[in-house]
């Protein structure tokens, strides 16, 4: 089933890799390829016109830098829309185990504490001298574990944990 | 009269005779009611075949002929010239395909294809029982002809016409004709001063004994169809007199008022006594009304002073619109385009930086009768720009704003930059592209010659432009495609080649001729390859940027195909008209009781014409006998001639007759659906033999009590299939036939689920004459699906929708 997902993936982003004249329009409006040279969101999604079969898509952490501002999509002449393929090449690589270890942590930490970032005795310390109240732990965690369960989000991540210590 | 049918066998050789029993054939032939002599010949297409019918004809005189042969769309004319050279109406004749749609495709089933091969004649027997003799309309022709607009287009195609000798009326809106080619400044790839060229055409037109010119004038309305259209034009008081006037242009001395001038993209001013530019024609001026001071009652009047000081009297402030009203053959469209906005693309500030132009507004500068005489500048400043940019498909291949490619803009970029290089060698000159497309005759050695002498074109399709408020400089964000980086590229002066667009009030006049644009706006030909240049209306033709973005020689040869055209009608007495046309009987129309008029909405050529307390009215010379009408009509007024509900529906029983729950009735139009299925067997593809087409015009013309009729006598499945629908359009011989069909099929599902029949008994679909194989898949399926349900389901299916169905079909069955 995991299979047949990714190829289907795979299809709609070649379908947008096919329709993708190349003029560029994308890279220009880019927020992020105008201050890191690395990231051309036209060049990733062209990627995918040679792309067969659900490859290791070996495109590093570049797609996750997506800010999803929609600029793109806005002067794309060709009604792409890259933000949502980066969505969609997230999904595949996430599939592929392909995530930036500060995403996974991050993700981690929110099943965890429900926080993007741990609250460490530093944080703790410094509301106290600013008078602020004491943060409660695990706000709601019991139930976002619910939901990560539901969803299907606890199986992948805990398969890709397996996989990886097996590998 | 009796009715006395012979039929003929043919063999084809062995094109069919390999397969069928031609003669066991004929012999079942001869049994059938009416048929008075039956015969199998090797080749009846062939002389002595031909021959055969003709005296058959005389010696038992007959007044019917059936052959059972090849497809009506290979040997029908053949046929039907033969019988009426013997005598008889041309249509006292039919034709049962046993080759295309029996022998070459149920090959290897011979004892079915033998039973659909009888058939199949026997429908053609039933069918011809019922003909009636039609004789070709005949319609007298105006030997004059409207040209409207007068660019380069509308100029060709009228001096073409008035060359020819027949009389020409020029309608042009603006006060002058020349259109958009006498704005600009040269023309690629040669070079060649635009104007010069032009101008004599110009004055060609202006001085043609048989061209009439309307200038400062609109098409108000038009009645009428092919060869007889009725004209009325309206033309806008000038309040000068065109004889009169020297254009000696003392009065635009006097005159106070001050406007933009659109004939200079508003980059220059004009008084409200004008001349568009100096080589106008006709060569006078004329007073805006909106920007004079007053006209009635006068307010200002220094003009008229000054005229008549001057010995002059043109100025007259008693004009009026006046309507004039001329009688024509034929209709050639030539109205040209017009250029997309640019300030809805935001991010190049068009409207908000001052030193964005237009193409248009550069042609303007660039033109040595143009606002600055010649001389490229910035707006803000009147400063000499040294670094220009050109961005390329503003507007064009974009699905925000259109999605064709506007043809021309690549080349007049390429020129317009050429040009600036030469009058200025040291001018940085970038082009942003995304494909240059330079396609026709010296071209592309154009596009070279600009690289060599010094252009850079940048592949890229540019993000932003920012403008430095300061010194009104201009940066341009953009990928460039080449270095896979993005680069930001300060410039004086940006120019943004904009989209050819349709013009404004294309629809009106598209209602007023009863022609149709196609999803560009454009207006639509009849036929992408084999009419492209005649509209959907007969007698209307369309030539220039009217039918589609396209550059001077590509107009010009339009126009003079135009003329050809349209001379091909001129140039004859009479115009004969296919007489398969829609015919109302006037005592069955509801409108008179209802206001019914649903036929004038289904006419796709405005054939029709409801008027209130009366019935409605067919103009045959405007018919093109597709039956839509006809089968759309609540109270069965409409006929469609030579397809008649009665013939369709004998057809019907005579298949249906033995064994129905066995077949697959299919209804197939005869432009692409009759033709794949021809084409099935021509490609010699086999399908199962159960399979009966009948021929209509159009999918438009099956009507719903076709298919009741069809399940009521209790036919396995039936099919309905007309020319290709999708979503980009319809292939469709009558332009909304198909759409129609689709519509009222969408009913007739809703009725046979009510009935009782299964869902997959009833298919529609849509068959290009290409598409041999979907027929073949089609009937393939559909068999499959039939001998799934069962012949015992099926049968107890229609055994049960009968009563139903009776009820429903009730008027239909005498």
């Amino acid at each position: 089933m995991e299979q047949g997902e990714k190829l289907r993936k795979l299809k709609e982003i070649k379908r947008k890799a096919l329709i993708c004249f190349q003029c560029g329009v994308c890279v220009g409006s880019c927020p992020v390829a105008f201050v890191n040279e690395k990231y051309n969101p036209r060049r990733i999604l062209r990627n995918f016109l040679f792309n067969q079969s659900p490859p290791q898509l070996n495109l590093s952490n570049l797609p996750w830098l997506c800010l999803h501002c929609y600029a793109c999509l806005e002067r794309c002449p060709q009604n792409i829309g890259l933000s949502e393929v980066m969505f969609k090449i997230q999904h595949l690589q996430f599939l592929n185990g392909e995530i930036p270890s500060s995403f996974l942590n991050a993700v981690k930490q929110i099943i965890k504490t429900g926080r993007v970032s741990p609250v460490t005795p530093i944080t703790e310390r410094r509301r106290e001298q600013l008078n602020l109240p004491k943060i409660e732990t695990e706000t709601g965690v019991e139930e976002l574990k619910k939901i990560i369960k539901e969803t299907g989000l606890k199986k992948l991540l805990f398969s890709q944990e397996e996989e990886k210590r097996s590998g | 009269m009796e009715t006395r049918i012979g039929v003929y066998i043919c063999h084809c050789g062995t094109n069919i005779g390999g397969v069928l029993d031609c003669e066991a054939l004929a012999k079942f032939a001869s049994k059938l009611p009416n048929v008075v002599v039956a015969k199998d010949y090797k080749y009846m297409c062939a002389d002595p075949g031909q021959e055969m019918i003709k005296k058959d004809i005389k010696e038992f005189k007959l007044n019917r002929v059936v052959v059972a042969s090849c497809s009506p769309r290979m040997h029908e004319p053949t046929f039907r010239k033969c019988v009426e050279e013997a005598g008889l109406n041309s249509f006292f004749f039919e034709m049962a395909n046993i080759r295309e749609q029996v022998s070459w495709c149920h090959y290897d089933s011979p004892k079915q294809a033998f039973d659909k091969a009888k058939d199949l004649i026997k429908a053609a027997v039933a069918k011809a029982r019922l003909l009636t003799p039609l004789t070709p309309l005949k319609v007298p022709v105006e030997k004059r002809v409207l040209v409207i607009g007068g660019g380069v287009a509308g100029i060709h195609a009228a001096l073409d016409l008035a060359d020819m000798g027949f009389k020409v009326y020029l309608v042009e809106k603006e006060p002058t004709i020349g259109g958009w080619m006498a704005l600009l400044d040269k023309t690629f790839p040669t070079l060649d001063c635009s104007i010069c060229i032009l101008g004599p055409k110009m004055v060609d037109v202006a001085k043609h004994s048989n061209i009439e010119l309307f200038t400062y004038s609109e098409v108000l309305d038009i009645e009428g169809f092919v060869g007889n259209f009725k004209v009325r034009i309206l033309k806008k008081p000038r309040y000068v007199e065109v004889d009169k006037c020297n254009a000696c242009s003392e009065c635009v001395n006097v005159c106070p008022v001050e406007v933009p001038n659109k004939f200079d993209g508003n980059l220059g001013w004009r008084k409200a006594i004008y001349i568009p530019f100096p080589q106008a024609v006709p060569p006078a001026y004329l007073i805006d009304e909106d920007a004079c001071l007053g006209i009635t009652p006068l307010a200002c009047g220094k003009c008229q002073e000054v005229c008549r000081e001057k010995g002059g009297d043109a100025i007259n402030f008693d004009m009026h619109p006046e309507v004039l009203e001329v009688s024509v053959g034929a209709i050639i469209v030539a109205t040209g385009y017009e250029l997309y906005d640019p300030s809805k693309i935001k991010e190049y500030g068009y409207g908000v930086y001052q030193n964005v132009i237009t193409c248009f507004e550069l042609e303007r500068l660039i033109n040595s009768s143009g606002p600055t005489y010649g001389k490229v500048i910035r707006p803000s400043d009147g400063k000499e720009p040294k670094k220009v940019a050109f961005i390329q498909c503003v507007g064009s291949r974009d699905e925000k704003a259109n999605v064709y490619c506007s043809g021309f803009c690549c080349m007049y970029t390429i020129k317009n930059a050429i040009l600036l290089k030469e009058k200025h060698p040291e001018t940085e000159i970038y082009i942003f592209y995304i494909d240059i497309r330079a396609n026709f005759k010296g071209y592309e050695e154009f596009y070279r010659r600009a690289r060599e002498e010094g252009i850079i074109f940048i592949r890229g399709k540019p993000a932003e432009i920012s403008e430095n408020p300061l010194t009104k400089n201009l940066t341009i964000y953009c990928e460039d495609l080449g270095l896979g980086k993005v680069i930001s590229l300060e410039v004086d002066l940006v120019i943004l080649s904009t989209a050819a667009i349709p013009r404004h009030g294309k629809d009106e006049l598209a209602r007023k001729l009863n022609i149709v644009t196609g999803s560009d706006g454009f207006y639509l030909e009849a036929h992408p390859k084999l009419k492209p240049i005649d509209a959907a209306t007969d007698g209307v033709f369309l030539c220039g940027s009217a039918q589609g973005p396209k550059d001077i020689p590509y107009s010009v040869s339009q126009a003079s195909a135009a003329a050809a055209r349209a001379a091909r009608i001129l140039s004859k007495d009479y115009w004969e008209i296919e007489p398969i046309v829609a015919y109302i009987d006037e005592s069955k129309c509801r409108n008179p009781k209802t206001k019914c008029g649903i036929c004038a909405t289904k006419c796709p050529y405005g054939a029709i014409t409801v008027e209130p307390n009366k019935p409605a009215r067919v103009e045959p010379a405007k018919c093109h006998g597709c039956g839509t009408c006809a089968a759309d009509c609540p109270g069965d007024a409409i006929t469609q001639m030579h397809f008649t509900d009665a013939q369709i529906l004998s057809q019907i029983h005579a298949i249906l007759e033995e064994n129905p729950e066995e077949k697959i009735l299919c209804f197939l139009c005869n432009w692409c659906s009759y033709a794949g299925a021809d084409l099935a067997g021509t490609s010699r593809l086999t399908y199962p033999p159960n399979a009966r087409a009948v021929r209509v015009m159009c999918s438009g013309r099956v009507d719903k009590d076709f298919v009741l009729e069809a399940f009521r006598l209790g036919a396995g499945m039936v099919l309905v299939s007309g020319c290709r629908l999708t979503e980009f359009g319809s292939d469709c011989h009558y332009i909304t036939g198909n759409v129609n069909a689709k519509k009222r099929m969408k009913i007739v599902e809703k009725i046979l689920e009510k009935a009782g029949i299964s869902k997959e008994r009833f298919r529609l679909e849509w068959i290009s004459a290409s598409e041999g194989d979907k027929y073949a898949k089609i009937i393939k399926e559909m068999a499959e699906k039939m001998k799934k349900l069962g012949k015992e389901k099926i049968i107890e299916e229609n055994r049960k929708a009968e009563p139903f169905l009776e009820k429903i079909l009730k008027k239909k069955i005498t």
